[in-house]
């Protein structure tokens, strides 16, 4: 290992992932508990399709929480720090809500809702946090949390003027990578690889928010307009997540903090990592959700929580003096 | 100056906490026992679903209902004037609607029910243990009854019926609920309810759902996934399959939204359009007297 340089290293990871990620969709679409062999071909395509929805939320998640962490410079940046989860269950509550007065029925709507609630929830800190053409950090991060707190409050409200009807909507959002057809995962991948893609192509620019606001402007460098095209990349593919998925917690904390410290001197890289390995943990927590206690499912929050938190204090443990 | 004068505003605040503190548990320790002593009132013994041993002096003449299910039986036993609250999930019969909301199922508000004076609140598990502890600290009595089998929810209608002194009425709802057990004869389908979407959940052994689709002639499939309410791994279900999918009305689900998730094509009930939403699910997840209806209404699902 040591005849090794650190970058080819470094690169070999990168083909490692790249193969551990294939390994991961075939293992997870090959093999599960129930063996009956002439459902073979049938079990085969619901596996995938579940595969398929975990590596799409999976890169999606753990990608944006690069970004943002690479905008507010902060390891506690996550996906949902803009306000992303609760403006989607405020809009899909909302829609609920509509739905069960005028006695229509609102769940096809829930997808459509989710994504739309994210992108606006962004939109709005975005514009309130706006001042002479400019988005100071800060300012975005507070109305990031103050907007989240407000609209995780109306939620309720919308919930206990409704009776029974909308608990259901709690139950949506609880992440899940179940209940799509293949197709529909099929159609989920394209549009995160395409959201991916335009993300890698501005990965210049991360390199720059990292720098700094001030160093960035120093260089010339127009750290306004990258801040707002990164920021609603990664918001479209949290939303999109949220839309098919509901909301998985963790990954776009944790991911990038595993590869923060050794590939920050190229965004490019950590943005790779960080989404092939994404994709990799989901696929595994999926997993594990459904074959642990089967056939009963497990929350898949709670095994991307139990999985990741205790490698996460390691993490933080082993960086403590290392890292600012 | 001003500092003194905050700090003698602090202790002012602080005295008046102090005696509001005092005084609240004082009020609220008198119950209004001595209403009414019409009716001779008898001790009466019980265990209620928390395991306590209670003794109340019935017949009582005031309740608060915090669950659907015992407004539907209180009203069953015609006892309506005796409830002086329900929450706002309490839908059925239409008068429900006109009794004193106490809040929702899920956040009842401590402070109405106090102020309503019952002499005894009716509560369920789990989800309002938190009011129960609170409302105890108030002085009020309250029986926890959580059905998971029809065989439960006649006998707390019994219950019910002796606390509130409607006895003869509810021996009678009682024993048509263990009849509509046996009224129908076993039809060998596979039943399969979803009460979640996405993740797919379903009711499981030892579940009040569990045992009335059972009542209705099916074989409830949720029993293969556990106890309570699982999530279900559709890979096992499309291996068990399925010759009867019910979905939750409440849900928002269409029979296309079932059929559309990948590999359930496969399933009898999507083959043979058996996929069904629930008309009126209440009447199923209730544990009260309409659950006779409710087994009906399944087993015409099931044989249709």
């Amino acid at each position: 290992m040591s005849s090794l340089s650190g970058k080819k290293l470094r690169q070999l990871e990168i083909y490692l992932f790249f193969i551990l990620l294939l390994l991961a969709v075939g293992l997870s679409a090959l093999s599960g508990r129930v063996q009956t062999r002439d459902l073979f071909d049938i079990l085969f395509k619901m596996r995938l399709a579940r595969a398929l929805v975990a590596l799409a939320a999976g890169a999606s998640l753990a990608a944006s929480g690069v970004v943002l962490q690479s905008i507010f410079r902060n390891p506690m940046a996550d996906p949902y720090l803009l306000g992303t989860s609760s403006g989607a269950s405020f809009l899909i509550a909302l829609i609920a809500f509509t739905a069960s007065r005028m006695n229509f029925f609102g769940a096809g709507l829930y997808p459509v809702a989710g994504f739309t609630g994210s992108l606006l929830a962004v939109l709005f800190v975005y514009l309130l946090a706006r001042e002479n053409g400019r988005t100071p950090l800060f300012k975005l991060l507070l109305t990031g949390i103050a907007v989240s707190f407000l609209l995780g409050s109306v939620t309720p409200v919308l919930l206990a003027f409704s009776g029974r009807d909308l608990y259901s909507v709690f139950f949506f959002l609880n992440g899940t990578t179940q209940g799509k057809s293949l197709n529909e995962s099929i159609l989920y991948g394209s549009l995160a690889v395409t959201g991916l893609l335009l993300l890698f192509l501005y990965h210049r620019s991360l390199d720059f928010l990292w720098l700094g606001e001030e160093r960035a402007y120093n260089l010339g460098f127009d750290f306004e307009r990258a801040k707002t095209i990164l920021l609603f990349l990664s918001s479209y593919l949290t939303g999109m997540a949220v839309a098919f998925c509901g909301v998985i917690g963790f990954i776009g904390l944790i991911i990038p903090n595993m590869f923060r410290s050794r590939f920050r001197e190229s965004a490019f890289r950590w943005l790779l990592t960080s989404s092939l390995f994404g994709a990799i943990f989901l696929i595994g927590c999926d997993f594990l959700a459904r074959n642990l206690f089967f056939p009963r499912e497990l929350p898949l929050n709670a095994i991307t929580a139990l999985v990741g938190a205790p490698y996460f204090i390691y993490l933080i443990r082993k960086n403590a003096d290392r890292n600012p | 100056m001003q500092r003194k004068t905050i700090a003698a505003l602090l202790i002012a605040l602080m005295l008046f906490a102090f005696i509001a503190g005092c005084t609240t548990p004082k009020t609220a320790e008198k119950p209004a026992v001595k209403e009414s002593t019409a009716v001779a009132r008898t001790e009466l013994s019980f265990k209620d679903d928390l395991n306590r041993q209670l003794t109340l002096s019935v017949p009582v003449n005031s309740v608060v209902s915090l669950a659907p299910s015992f407004t539907e039986t209180i009203f069953a036993l015609e006892a309506e004037n005796k409830l002086k609250g329900v929450t706002n999930f309490c839908n059925y019969p239409e008068e429900a609607k006109q009794i004193q909301k106490v809040g929702d199922f899920f956040n009842p508000n401590v402070e109405l029910i106090v102020s309503l004076k019952p002499e005894v609140v009716f509560s369920v598990r789990g989800i309002q243990e938190n009011t129960i502890a609170t409302l105890e600290k108030n002085g009020i009595k309250v029986v926890v009854l959580d059905a998971t089998s029809l065989d439960d929810a006649a006998s707390d209608i019994e219950l019910i019926g002796k606390i509130l002194g409607s006895s003869q009425k509810a021996i009678e709802i009682a024993n048509s609920i263990r009849e509509a057990k046996t009224k129908y004869i076993p039809t060998g389908k596979k039943v399969f309810i979803e009460i979640n979407h996405q993740p797919l959940m379903t009711a499981g052994k030892n579940s009040f759902l569990s045992d009335a689709i059972k009542a209705a002639g099916g074989i409830n499939v949720g029993d293969e996934f556990g106890e309570g309410y699982p999530i279900v791994n559709p890979e096992k279900l499309v291996e068990l399959d399925v010759d009867v999918y019910l979905i939750s009305n409440a849900l928002g689900v269409k029979p296309e939204d079932v059929a559309s998730i990948q590999g359930f094509e496969r399933l009898s009930a999507v083959k043979n359009q058996k996929v069904f939403i629930i008309p009126d699910d209440d009447t199923i997840q209730r544990p009260g007297p309409r659950i006779i209806k409710g087994i009906e209404m399944i087993h015409e699902l099931i044989v249709r």
